[in-house]
């Protein structure tokens, strides 16, 4: 088992599809930029073959601090979440 | 944004043809499903990671009815969103403490 990073993806961009490896990876790293702004302005991307990342709005809650133990209000905040699709899910139990 | 959005604003970005940045969409796609697939981990740094769970067969209930079945062995993906992704959603709000006066 291994890690893939924008390395890999930029090697597979440049293999599959005979761009420059430098260009490759500036590509990739765009990829990621349009993803990320879509998701800061909170509109989720939908990806079909692959799944559905959104963002969620997360309510205030109680919670502790682990090492002091002390009781504090942990603030609403906001998580990006990912929901795969059918299909990623079918790839990976084939 | 679905695909064909992501692939317009790519294109427009790196400057080449819709069709090229389809290609390359698709390819990132496959690659990164091809890897889940193997069982190996993706993780994009700003951005966040990919991350495979196995989880045994066990016996469920169906919430309903209430009646056993067999959940077989699958696996799942999770995402983790990566630390500067998660700052920026949050910072939109105009930060977190005044957020939260009402």
């Amino acid at each position: 088992m291994s890690n893939v990073t924008r390395k890999e993806l930029a090697v597979a961009v440049h293999e599959q599809l005979g761009i420059s490896q430098r260009n490759s990876s500036d590509i990739v790293d765009t990829v990621f930029s349009v993803l990320k702004d879509s998701l800061v302005d909170g509109e989720s991307v939908k990806l079909v073959q692959f799944g559905t990342l959104t963002v969620r709005d997360k309510s205030p809650r109680k919670g502790r601090n682990p090492r002091t133990g002390e009781a504090m209000t942990i603030t609403k905040r906001k998580m990006v979440s990912f929901r795969p699709s059918k299909q990623l899910r079918e790839q990976l139990n084939k | 944004m679905n695909k064909s959005e992501l692939i317009e604003a790519l294109a427009e970005k790196i400057n080449m043809p819709i069709r090229e940045a389809g290609s390359i969409t698709n390819t990132l796609i496959d690659t990164m499903t091809e890897a889940l697939a193997s069982g190996d981990s993706i993780e994009i740094r700003g951005f966040g990671s990919f991350v495979v769970k196995e989880y045994d067969s066990y016996t469920g209930r169906n919430p309903k009815t209430g009646q056993k079945i067999k959940v077989s062995p699958k696996k799942l993906p999770f995402f983790k969103v990566g630390k500067e992704l998660r700052e920026r959603v949050n910072s939109h709000q105009g930060g977190k403490k005044s957020a939260r006066k009402k």
